[in-house]
Order: structure tokens, then C-alpha cells, then sequence
């Protein structure tokens, strides 16, 4: 019974007919000397296959993965937009980008790849910026929009100049074919302080007024035509030189109406003729004028 | 160890502050060393003193900086001129006329017990006075001829007294000049007693003379010869030099043929007169050093008369010292170097007050050894004297150089090339040296001889005399590119600039100075330079407008043709006159400003008939004789004319008269790492209506304000000039150094382009020299010519 009913449970197990067992004939292995099993065998190289064609994909996969990002043009950069600067700051600051773009061994000019933080950090460092915005745009295209502080002076330091801010700080160095010195002041340090770090030796009260004079002036009130304004070792004063004619010495602690209305009134009763043969009118005593 | 400190003293009331330039220049450049320190004190037209930079020296005239100098020093007081001169070991005036040569500078220094260089108050004033000195000499028996003085306040008796001359000593040729004037200023041939009495007026007018002497004209030959005392006090004449011009046409040996090299005048040292006559000569010389009572040096001028007859007509008791001047052309036949005669003749002084001059020493061993270069000057061209005067202060400037070690090298106008001893090297003019150079074999013989016995009297110590004599060799220029290690091309004009001799040079690989082939013969070309510039209109730098036309196109021209063609012209031009100028040669030759058609008709009559020069007063409002090229020319530009502002400088103030607010300019390049540099610009101010050489290139003419004087000129607008300049410089390939000639807007720095030139004159008073000097680091003329060198050799 045990018999049968082993059987059966063989034959349920298996199904009958299928497969006969013979439990007589015993034989016992080693477990450890067992020869390979075909059937196993033949299932391992079907996985190995499995495995070889799975990594053999993963890694085309890659291959094209990295072809797409280090050497196909799907993200190339072809286009790189600035916008809020004028056409010269805008090329310079295209070249700074294409140079982050290209200063990696691999990847150069992707736009996945593209170090934003690397040409942020450049941009800051060269420009004095109110925003800096850097956007990638797909697929070829890098937008930067970028604001400089707004220039309202030019500073002549040695033989260098740069744009000012309203604060008195350097924005940037200026090359001189591109100063318009009928839209602002040009000032000439004379002192020996010069720029450190962005600030120029000017502060904000000194600017604004340099700024009034050259807005009292500019339209050639007197016909004087400014040639630039000087900051030198004379403590509270500004000097204005107007070309082909007198330097006047303004004294920054008085207001600029009181001093300009002096001038007028100096030029208009002792100097209608003369006024371009003087070498200098000094302002800063109040209504002591001194004329040379 | 202290310096020996030596007070230079220079300028001075008379016209002949500028030439005192000129000679405190030499002095500074042979004299001062590591032992020897120049303290150079400027006299101003009003006997004010100021101390002024060495750089000063090397401007062009006084004018350059006078009117600085009111603005910005203050002037010494006697008593501080006397304390600062304390100061100084020794006092070398070099001031010539008036208060340098007439005794009254050395009065004060006298009174003030000053060791100085130089004659004592009393033997000037005597000397210095043409009429005085006569007078004395006439007493003393020597030969004179008459002389008649004329008192500025006697006028009413000038004209009496000038026709009894005439009539007495039956004059039919005179010579009337300031009785206190020197180098030639206002000495006047004249045929009457009319003419003198003109002359006269206008002597006196000039507000600086105020007594006059008339002579009349001597019939012979005329010589100059200097005397130098030796460490005994006894005078030596060295060896005279003949003067050699045409007296015809009332022409004399003038202040242009003086300090301008010209075809026009040849000097022969020895002179070509008999040995007897040149002994005769140094010992009355030497015998009136010590009647008048001079000291250390002297040069006296005076004409041998066709009957033997000797009289000496000038004493100067400070000579001039330019480069080539007389004082170092006779003495280099001795063998003397610029420096070592300057040392001789203050080792004389020092000894005489017993101070100790310091020798010069001898450079350290182990320093790098010289480098070897050959500096070439003359050639055929009309500016070939100015390249004498270029080549030969190259020359000397760089035999200071520690760097380098310059020969001289002449090419003739034959283009063969001379290698050349020190002392030919000082003669003036191409055919003068090229001459010397021919007949020196023959000449040898008689040199050794006429200088062994001067050479004896002088008593040299040993390393007096530097400069050993040798034979000039001959060379093809062939031989001579073979055999340069270093080529310095001092040659203006012609094959030196138009781009053949670079050629040569580029395809033997021998370095030289100044750009390459390509851009030499591009500059070369006014016309086709403008067209290359072209592209550089938009951005603030402009060509004059130009026409182009044959020379042959003219020949056949009527009247008509000429009125029509000119009216033509200046439509095309756009402006109411022209600038005419020979296509292909640089400089200042053949340049004219017409007014008007008959103007071009003079003008190509003069051309077509290939004269030298157009004289004066031939064309409208011409001013100045105009030198031609000297080859044919074939093609002729004209060119628009600029109004510019009109500028003056009268005393020491300058007016500025704004009209267009555009000024001429030229502005020096040197090339550093390889990018040329534009140098401060100098604003140049012509006297008449186009630079003439005289003004580009002779010291003491001219005026160059470096940089543009503020307020007139803005500081930007220099600026942008200086880029643009740059900006000029590498469209047209430029390399080494160059000078650019431009119209300058004061307010905005544009500029209107006249020429490029890649071999800018290099001669003591020219003005990239003074713009070198106006840089933030000032670069010596001996550091600016290493730093042309240096840039490829």
C-alpha cells in the first residue's frame, strides 16, 4: 500500500506514464563528485547569451549615449543668445561662453554638459552685474541675459578708463574709441589712491555732483565744452577743464546752483571777452572768486 | 663715490638759443657718464634761468618748450641761480650770442669765484664784437679790412655815414651784420648804400641788436679754424677747414647752408691751400688766442685773400657744437672722439683751478661682449643729406650703447658703399664724404703730416686720442649685405625705403631695423597707402582726397588747358587749393601748396626742367625755397588741403585761432612685443604752408609741442588718435618703428591720414625723439635706438 499509494503519488506528481521511476536500482553520489549535468549546462549557456546580448545593448546603449552627448551635434551649441547688453560686451561675453563651452576635454560645445556655474562665476568676476540669467535652450541654444550696473561715468585712471556706477564703483575697463564724452562725464583721477577691488576714489555725493555739473554744462552754457572733469589732491573740490578755455574749481561743499550762478555772473560782468584766455576760476571761497 | 657734477649752461636771449640747444645736446650726449653728471640751466629770451630736464635738451628748438616752461617753473633768482651752480663742480656755458659769448655769464661767475669752461668775461666781450675785435687787431698789425659801426639810436647819420663808406673805400659789394650776432642770423649781402641802409633798418627792427657793422664783401677764400689750449696753456690751432660755395648772387655762407647740410657749400679739412698758408693761418690764430686773452677753446673765421692776404673776420669764443660740427670735424682729423675732445678741453679748465676730473673708466670685464652692426647712410636721393644726419647720429648715439657696436657705412651716389674711419664720418654731405673717401689715398700723406706737429703742441695724455685713422673702404652693396651682421638703414627715400634694400636684406637673412619689404613699398606710395586704408573710414581714420596724374600728361598744356585742369582738379578735390607732391618720394621734397593754376604751371616748369629746387617766391605765398627729388619725377599727386586751426607760438605765448578744430600732427610707433605702440603725438606747426626739411629735420627750426598742449586739445582725443594710429600701423604691415603724419581732430581724435613712414628721419633734433621721451617711462635716445635694434637683433 505504501507501494501503491507511493506510485500514485509519483504518478500524480509527475503524470502517469510519463516517466517511470526505479527506486530499486539506488544509487548514491557524492554531491561533491557529481558530474555536470547536461540539462544544466545547456540552460546556463542560453542565460550566458541572455546576459552577453543584455550587456552587449546596455552597452551600445552607452556607446551611443556618450556619442550623443560627447561627439554628435544633437546638442551642439549653435546659437548663443545675450541679450541686455550693448553689441561689444555682448561679444565679449559670447567668447567667454564659448570658451567654458570648449574648456573640457570631452563634451565640448554640448548644451547638456554646459557649466553654467563656471561662466556665471567669469561673468561675475569680469562685470559688475545687476542680473545674470544663463538658460539653456533646446537643442543648440544657450541664452544669456545679463544686465550691467548702469553706467553713469567714465573714470580715467592712469592711462585706463572705466565705466562707473552711481556708487562709484568700476563696472568695467573701457577702451577709448568707445567713449562718447558728450553722454557722460569722463573724471581724471589725479590722486594716488587708486581703484581697489571695484571702488573708484570717488564716493556718491562727489559723483552726483560731477553728474550736476555735467548736466548744467553740457549743452555748452558759455559755449564751454567740457573736456573732463579732475579729482586731484584738493580736498572737497572737483575741477572742471573745458576745452580750449579756463579749469574751474567747484567746491563740493556748496551747492552746485550757488557756484554755477557766480560763475555766470563773474563771466557775464568781467570776463564777456576774456573768458577763454584764463587759466583758471576758482569757486570754493564763496564770494571770494580768484581768476588767473 | 660722488659724481663730478657739471652746470650746463644753454639758451640765452639771442636767435641762437636754439643752436645752444644743439650744443648743450652734444655735450650732455659724449660728456655725461657713470662719473659725470650733467645739471643742464635754460636761459630764456628774457636772461630768465630754469633748471630743465635732460630731456628738454632733445626738443627741437626752445619754442618748443619756452612757453611750457612760463606755465609750469618758476624762474631761478640770481641768487639762487648762483647757489645751485655752488652746487655744481664746474660751470661749462654753452650759450651762444648774446650773454654766453659777450662776456656777461662769465662775469657773473667770475664775481662769484665759479670754476668754469671757457674764455674770461673780458677776452669775450672783446672777441664777441665784431667791431671791437676789428679794430683790436687792426692795432695790432694785423691785416683787416674796413668796418663801419652803426648805432641803433644814431639813425639819422646811418645814411650818411653808409654812403661815405661806399664812397670811400669804393665798395661794390658789401656785408652788413649785427655787430653781438653770431652763426650767420642776419647778415646781409648788398650791392649799395641803399640796400645797406635797408638792411640796417631791418637788423635793428628785430629789437635784439642794437649795433650793426658794414664791411665790405672780401674777395677770397673762406676758412674756419679752431684753437684749443693745450695743459700748458698754449694755444694750438688745429687743422682749418676751407669753405667752399658760390659767393654769386649775393649768397653767403648763411645760417641755412651752416647747420643744413647742402650740395650747395663743401668743406675741405685740410683745405686745399698750400701748406705755408695753413702754418701762417694756425700761428696768427694762435697769436690773436692770446692776444684777445681766450681760454681752453676757441674758432675763428676769417678769408684768405687772392693776394695772400689772411684776415680773420669772426672770434668765437664758444663754437658750436653740433655733431658735425667744425670744432669736431677738425679735431677727429687728430684723431679725437666727440667725448674724448669734450674731455680734453674740461681736463684743461679743471686743471686750471685745480679740481680733479674723473676718467672715464673702462667697462668691467665679463660683461656681455657688443654685438657687431653696420649703419648705413646717403645714397640718391633728395633726402640723402638728411640721411647723413640720421645715419651719422645713429652712429654716434650708439657707439654709447653697451649693447652695440656700430661702423659707419656710406653709400654713395653711385651706390657703392664706404666703410668709413671716424672723422670722414663728420663731413656733411654724400658727395662731400664720398669725395674725401676717393682722394683719401692721395690725401693720406699730407694729413699725417699737416697733423703729427699739431698733435705734438697739443699734448694729448694717452687715451685722449680714441679714434685711429684708417683707409675707407670700398664695397658693392652686394658685399656689404654679405658682411652686416646688422643692418641699420639710415637711408631716406629711394631704394633704402621704398622696399629694394629690405628685399636684398629679407632674402640674405640679415636682420634690420624698420619694416619689411611689402610694407616699405606700400608706404612708399601715398597713393595706393590711402587706398589701403580705406577700409578704415568708419571707424575715425580718413585719406585726403587724392588725384593722380602723368607728369607727360602736361607737356603739351596751354594757358587753357592748365585754367581748365585746375578747376577741374580742385571739383575733385573739394577744396579751393592743393597739395602737389611727387608720387613716389618720401620727405618733405618736391611738396607745394598751389593757389592757383599758374601756381601748377610753375610748378611743372620746374619739374620738367629737373631742377634741384623751386626758389623762393616763385609760387603764391611761398615762403621757402622747396627742395625737388632727386630723381625724375614721372607721376605727381595732388592732394586736398586741410585748413587747420591756426597756431602760433610769438615770445613765449601761444595762440590758438579755432577754425576747423583740426591740427597737424605726427606721431612716433615703436614696436614692444611684437604690437607697435603709437608714442605721444607733437602737434606741428608750420611757418609757412607745408613742413619744409628745415622745419622736419634741422635743430633749431621748426616747432614740435609734444603731446598737444591742453586745454586746446583733449586728453580722449589723443587717446583715440593713439589707438587709431596703432590701428593705421597694422593695416599697413608696419614693424620695428615708424612715423605716421596725420590731421588730428582735437575733440574726437579722428584723423586724416598723409603718410606712413617706415623710415622716420633720425637726426638730433627730430621729433620721435622728444615723443620717446614724453612716454610715462621716458626712453632715451640711446635706449630708443637699442630698442629698435634690439627688437630683432
Amino acid at each position: 500500500m505504501l507501494f501503491a499509494k507511493n506510485n500514485f503519488n509519483k504518478t500524480k506528481r509527475f503524470g502517469a506514464g510519463k516517466r517511470r521511476f526505479i527506486y530499486s536500482k539506488k544509487t548514491y553520489a557524492n554531491p561533491f563528485f557529481q558530474r555536470k549535468k547536461v540539462s544544466s549546462l545547456r540552460q546556463s549557456g542560453f542565460l550566458s547569451n541572455k546576459i552577453k546580448l543584455t550587456i552587449i545593448a546596455s552597452f551600445v546603449t552607452i556607446l551611443i549615449f556618450i556619442w550623443l552627448l560627447f561627439f554628435s551635434t544633437l546638442f551642439k551649441i549653435n546659437k548663443i543668445e545675450i541679450s541686455g547688453v550693448g553689441e561689444n560686451l555682448a561679444s565679449e561675453v559670447e567668447s567667454l561662453a564659448r570658451q567654458v563651452a570648449e574648456d573640457r576635454p570631452l563634451g565640448k560645445n554640448n548644451l547638456l554638459l554646459y557649466n553654467e556655474d563656471k561662466l556665471s562665476q567669469i561673468l561675475n568676476n569680469k562685470y559688475y552685474l545687476q542680473t545674470l540669467n544663463i538658460k539653456r535652450k533646446p537643442l543648440h541654444t544657450l541664452k544669456i541675459t545679463l544686465k550691467e550696473k548702469s553706467q553713469i561715468a567714465v573714470w580715467r585712471e592712469g592711462d585706463k578708463y572705466f565705466y562707473l556706477d552711481s556708487e562709484g564703483n568700476a563696472i568695467n575697463q573701457v577702451e577709448p574709441l568707445n567713449i562718447n564724452g558728450k553722454l557722460m562725464p569722463l573724471i581724471e583721477n589725479q590722486t594716488n589712491i587708486k581703484i581697489a577691488g571695484r571702488k573708484a576714489n570717488i564716493n556718491e555725493s562727489a559723483l552726483d555732483y560731477i553728474l550736476a555739473l555735467f548736466n548744467e554744462f553740457k549743452d555748452k552754457k558759455h559755449s564751454f565744452e567740457i573736456e573732463r572733469f579732475i579729482v586731484d589732491r584738493d580736498l572737497n573740490t572737483v575741477k572742471m577743464a573745458v576745452l580750449d578755455g579756463p579749469r574751474i574749481y567747484f567746491n563740493l561743499e556748496e551747492t552746485v546752483t550757488k557756484q554755477v550762478e557766480r560763475l555766470d555772473l563773474i563771466i557775464k560782468e568781467k570776463l564777456p571777452d576774456n573768458l577763454k584766455t584764463k587759466e583758471y576760476i576758482d569757486l570754493r571761497y564763496g564770494n571770494n572768486i580768484y581768476i588767473k | 663715490m660722488p659724481k663730478f657734477k657739471i652746470a650746463l649752461l644753454c639758451g640765452g636771449p639771442s636767435l641762437e638759443r636754439a643752436i645752444s640747444l644743439n650744443s648743450a645736446r652734444t655735450v650732455l650726449d659724449h660728456l655725461q657718464s657713470r662719473e659725470i653728471e650733467i645739471l643742464p640751466v635754460y636761459f630764456d629770451h628774457k636772461n630768465q634761468a630754469f633748471l630743465i630736464s635732460q630731456a628738454q635738451l632733445y626738443s627741437n628748438t626752445p619754442t618748443d618748450f619756452d612757453f611750457k616752461l612760463s606755465q609750469t617753473a618758476t624762474a631761478l633768482s640770481q641768487k639762487e641761480l648762483i647757489i645751485f651752480l655752488k652746487k655744481a663742480d664746474l660751470t661749462f656755458p654753452v650759450i651762444h650770442g648774446k650773454l654766453g659769448e659777450d662776456g656777461e655769464i662769465q662775469k657773473l661767475l667770475e664775481k662769484n669765484n665759479l670754476p668754469f669752461v671757457g674764455s674770461p668775461s673780458k677776452a669775450c666781450a672783446l672777441a664777441f664784437d665784431k667791431h671791437l675785435a676789428n679794430e683790436f687787431i687792426k692795432q695790432r698789425g694785423f691785416y683787416t679790412l674796413p668796418s663801419l659801426a652803426l648805432l641803433k639810436n644814431d639813425y639819422r647819420e646811418h645814411k650818411r655815414d653808409i654812403t661815405g663808406f661806399f664812397k670811400r673805400h669804393k665798395v661794390t659789394r658789401a656785408v652788413i651784420k649785427p655787430a653781438t650776432g653770431g652763426s650767420s642770423i642776419a647778415v646781409y649781402s648788398v650791392s649799395n648804400a641803399d640796400e645797406a641802409l635797408a638792411r640796417a633798418k631791418e637788423i635793428f627792427s628785430k629789437g635784439v641788436y642794437d649795433r650793426a657793422v658794414l664791411e665790405p664783401f672780401c674777395q677770397g677764400k673762406e676758412f674756419t679754424v679752431i684753437i684749443l689750449e693745450n695743459k700748458i696753456n698754449q694755444p694750438v690751432a688745429i687743422l682749418p677747414t676751407e669753405i667752399e660755395l658760390s659767393y654769386k648772387d649775393h649768397q653767403i655762407f648763411d645760417y641755412r647752408k651752416k647747420y643744413l647740410a647742402t650740395r650747395q657749400v663743401f668743406y675741405h679739412c685740410p683745405p686745399r691751400f698750400k701748406d705755408e698758408v695753413i702754418f701762417k693761418i694756425q700761428n696768427e690764430a694762435q697769436e690773436l688766442f692770446r692776444l684777445f686773452k681766450l681760454r681752453d677753446f676757441a674758432r675763428f673765421d676769417g678769408w684768405l685773400e687772392p693776394n695772400g692776404k689772411i684776415w680773420f673776420s669772426d672770434f668765437n669764443p664758444i663754437s658750436g657744437m653740433e655733431q658735425n660740427s667744425f670744432l669736431f670735424m677738425q679735431s677727429s682729423r687728430l684723431g679725437f672722439s666727440h667725448g674724448g675732445l669734450l674731455r680734453f678741453i674740461v681736463k684743461n679748465a679743471c686743471r686750471r683751478y685745480g679740481l680733479s676730473f674723473p676718467e672715464v673708466k673702462k667697462t668691467k670685464a665679463g660683461l656681455k661682449p657688443k654685438k657687431s652692426l653696420n649703419v648705413i647712410f646717403g645714397g640718391n636721393t633728395a633726402e640723402r643729406q638728411v640721411s647723413v644726419m640720421s645715419g651719422t647720429n645713429v652712429w654716434l648715439k650708439l657707439k654709447r650703447s653697451v649693447k652695440y657696436d656700430p661702423q659707419p657705412y656710406l653709400m654713395d651716389t653711385n651706390n657703392q658703399i664706404w666703410r668709413l674711419p671716424y672723422t670722414l664720418t663728420l663731413n656733411h654731405t654724400v658727395e662731400e664724404i664720398a669725395e674725401t673717401c676717393r682722394s683719401a689715398k692721395q690725401d693720406e700723406k699730407r694729413l699725417k703730416e699737416l697733423t703729427a706737429g699739431i698733435i705734438k703742441s697739443l699734448m694729448p695724455e694717452k687715451n685722449d686720442l680714441t679714434e685711429a685713422w684708417f683707409l675707407p673702404e670700398k664695397m658693392t652693396l652686394k658685399n656689404f649685405i654679405k658682411k652686416s651682421p646688422y643692418v641699420f638703414i639710415g637711408l631716406h627715400g629711394g631704394l633704402g625705403e621704398d622696399g629694394s634694400l629690405q628685399k636684398m636684406l629679407e632674402l640674405n637673412k640679415v636682420p634690420f631695423n624698420g619694416s619689411g619689404s611689402a610694407a616699405s613699398a606700400l608706404c612708399m606710395n601715398k597713393f595706393i597707402t590711402g587706398q589701403a586704408l580705406a577700409s578704415l573710414k568708419k571707424e575715425g581714420m580718413h585719406t585726403a582726397r587724392k588725384v593722380v596724374a602723368e607728369l607727360n600728361l602736361f607737356k603739351k598744356f596751354k594757358n587753357q588747358d592748365f585754367i581748365e585742369y585746375w578747376k577741374n582738379l580742385l571739383k575733385k578735390l573739394g577744396s579751393n587749393t592743393a597739395i602737389v607732391k611727387p608720387l613716389d618720394d618720401g620727405c618733405s621734397a618736391g611738396i607745394a601748396r598751389l593757389f592757383k593754376s599758374n601756381d601748377l604751371k610753375t610748378y611743372l616748369d620746374y619739374a620738367f626742367k629737373k631742377t634741384t629746387a623751386i626758389p623762393q617766391d616763385q609760387l603764391t605765398n611761398q615762403y621757402n625755397m622747396i627742395e625737388m627729388p632727386a630723381c625724375p619725377m614721372n607721376k605727381i599727386m595732388f592732394e586736398e588741403y586741410i585748413t587747420t586751426d591756426k597756431i602760433q607760438i610769438i615770445g613765449n605765448k601761444l595762440t590758438w585761432l579755432k577754425n576747423t578744430d583740426w591740427i597737424e600732427i605726427t606721431m612716433g610707433l615703436l614696436e614692444n612685443k611684437g604690437k607697435m605702440r603709437a608714442l605721444n603725438p607733437s602737434l606741428t606747426v608750420a611757418l609757412g604752408n607745408v613742413l619744409t626739411l628745415e622745419e622736419k629735420f634741422q635743430g633749431g627750426t621748426g616747432i614740435n609741442i609734444t603731446p598737444p598742449p591742453a586745454p586746446y586739445v583733449s586728453l580722449l582725443a589723443i587717446e583715440k588718435a593713439k589707438i587709431r594710429i596703432e590701428k593705421v600701423a597694422k593695416t599697413l604691415g608696419l614693424r620695428g618703428y615708424a612715423r605716421v603724419d596725420a590731421f588730428m581732430n582735437i575733440k574726437n581724435g579722428e584723423l586724416i591720414i598723409i603718410e606712413a613712414n617706415t623710415l622716420p628721419g633720425l637726426t638730433p633734433a627730430t621729433v620721435i625723439y622728444h615723443q620717446a621721451l614724453a612716454e610715462k617711462t621716458p626712453l632715451y635716445p640711446v635706449e630708443f635706438l637699442e630698442k629698435i635694434v634690439g627688437n630683432n637683433y
